[in-house]
């Protein structure tokens, strides 16, 4: 069942109601089911993991308390977390060693993978008590708004939204305006931002550097579009339940430097790793200086690449950011001296920050865009190209079927604006007055969801994949 | 912050963060220090093993919520050197 569906809609809209009309003691048992239920439409044999992985961290969790301060709790940690990243690790490696298998990692396993990791080590770290009752924790771990793509929500901001959630009722229309939002971020945006994309992968022999600029320049506005038009949905079908998710995304291309980027783009995950990845590795590397300081930048940003997947242009993105974030880190005490003493390049460095953000990310995207690393030679060559056929490749770049897909850039622009008015109010139109008003906006709202209905429903081929469902 | 370890890791926090209005309390976290992010984190821990001629495992490290609980396993680092 695809988020981009007649039948998740339908799916999701039944689950709302009989989440409703439930009494509360019913509630979360039936998120558990229907999460189960979910899952179940896409594969019959990692329903049954999941609940498995489900089990055996819900006991190793209350058997931790129990031994709490013994070495036993670090052996038990360690052993378990290492079967986790065994079971994931598994999944990533085998269409390596077996070309005929599927080469797609099964669904949703690197987000509850990642959510049982970080639920196992904070109750080994203390941060966290372990969960009495199987059925919440099992809600948690399978709960199916997030399960595709995230974001990876912390059992210490979920669980008690559980117990609380006589809320959900003022979140129907949040909820509703967010998944309307993420819908119009794929299907309109990185849909048609995809054909172009599309186009110019498959035209870097034409002799001109437009296919090569086409794919240097929209693949980062496609990504982002396509992921975090996903966690929108994500987020907005959680709010229908009352649960809020953290954010996953906080405009990352206004970022002034590649650290800020990462602190903006993917954000649960960035976070997660830092966590529990990065600051152990520090930790451990504290006494080797600033080459303790590389090493563990290095390793984090490497293990963000590889959980894309194990290839080598993967490699080369990791290395790739790793060098931009060592060297800005490493002259950060500097750069803030020289700034403190010219307040006018500081201001110009603000100004010029995104542009220098965006290229580093474009020229780090063809690395994740592009199949081969062979392809990623052509791009570049490309881009040395002359202009020698732009108006006959301008000519094929916006014929059919890709003649109504400029409509994605002004929706961009327009989806940007309201993603930035809700970052800064959010949408909290219950609280609006006069009655019309609200009204009116119940309305649109309502036509927007039908529209959308009739569009899937009319839709030959659907939409595209999800970029980020497939890691 | 009261005490003597209060004061001592006072005094770090203002040198390291270069901020003589830093004012600790035991529910200080992160979230209460712009300048404390990831990175500093570390710094930080660094500059607190020498103050006090500790040395954290990555356990005790990882297992801090606040300024009160570094405070707490100062205290007992302290105390067992003393001892």
């Amino acid at each position: 069942m695809e988020f981009v569906s007649i039948g998740y809609l339908c799916f999701l809209a039944a689950t709302v109601i009989c989440f409703r009309i439930s009494p509360l003691h019913w509630r979360v048992p039936l998120l558990l089911v229907s999460s189960y239920a979910f899952y179940f439409t896409w594969n019959v044999r990692m329903t049954a993991a999941l609940l498995l992985v489900t089990i055996v961290c819900y006991f190793t969790a209350l058997q931790l308390e129990a031994v709490r301060g013994r070495k036993t709790a670090s052996t038990l940690t360690f052993l378990v977390v290492s079967a986790l990243i065994a079971f994931l690790a598994f999944f990533k490696v085998r269409p390596l060693l077996c070309k005929s298998c599927n080469p797609l990692i099964p669904l949703g396993v690197s987000y509850y993978t990642f959510r049982l990791i970080s639920y196992l080590v904070d109750v080994y770290w203390g941060k966290q008590r372990a969960v009495r009752e199987f059925i919440p924790f099992a809600t948690y771990v399978a709960f199916f708004p997030q399960l595709i793509a995230g974001p990876i929500q912390r059992e210490s901001s979920f669980l008690p939204q559980l117990e609380n959630n006589g809320n959900a009722k003022a979140k129907i229309l949040e909820g509703s305006l967010r998944m309307a939002i993420g819908f119009a971020k794929k299907c309109i945006v990185a849909d048609n931002l995809g054909l172009f994309v599309g186009w110019a992968y498959g035209h870097l022999h034409s002799g001109s550097s437009l296919p090569g600029l086409v794919a240097l320049y929209l693949y980062p506005l496609q990504l982002y579009a396509d992921f975090s038009g996903l966690v929108d949905i994500a987020i907005g079908s959680g709010q229908l339940f009352g649960i809020a998710a953290p954010e996953n995304f906080d405009a990352p291309f206004s970022a002034k430097n590649i650290t800020e980027f990462w602190r903006r783009w993917h954000m649960t995950l960035t976070s997660w790793l830092r966590d529990y990845v990065f600051m152990p590795v520090r930790m451990l590397t504290r006494d080797w200086g600033e080459w303790g300081l590389c090493l563990s930048l290095s390793i984090n940003m490497l293990l963000i690449a590889l959980w894309h997947g194990l290839t080598l242009g993967f490699v080369v993105y990791g290395i790739f950011h790793s060098v931009f974030l060592i060297v800005e880190v490493l002259t950060a005490t500097r750069r803030k001296k020289f700034y403190s003493a010219n307040p006018a390049s500081e201001k110009t460095a603000n100004i010029l920050g995104p542009l220098y953000v965006y290229h580093v990310v474009a020229i780090g995207s063809v690395f994740f865009r592009a199949p081969s690393l062979g392809i990623v030679t052509q791009v570049f060559s490309g881009l040395a190209s002359r202009f020698r056929h732009v108006g006959a490749d301008l000519s094929a770049l916006v014929a059919p079927p890709n003649h109504h897909a400029w409509i994605a850039f002004p929706a961009y622009i327009l989806i940007t604006v309201v993603d930035r008015y809700r970052r800064r109010y959010g949408f909290q139109l219950p609280a609006l007055t006069p009655r019309y008003l609200r009204w009116s906006i119940y309305g649109s709202v309502t036509a927007v969801w039908i529209l959308i209905g009739l569009v899937l429903l009319g839709s030959e081929k659907g939409s595209d994949p999800f970029v980020y469902a497939l890691f | 912050m009261d005490g003597v370890i209060g004061e001592r890791l006072t005094n770090t926090f203002r040198s390291l963060f270069g901020r003589e209005d830093i004012q600790l309390s035991r529910t200080t976290t992160a979230n209460d220090i712009k300048e404390w992010d990831s990175l500093m984190h570390i710094n930080l821990i660094v500059a607190v093993e020498k103050e006090f001629r500790v040395r954290f495992t990555a356990l005790e490290v990882m297992s801090l919520n606040n300024v009160g609980d570094l405070v707490d396993t100062i205290g007992r680092k302290v105390g067992a050197l003393k001892n």
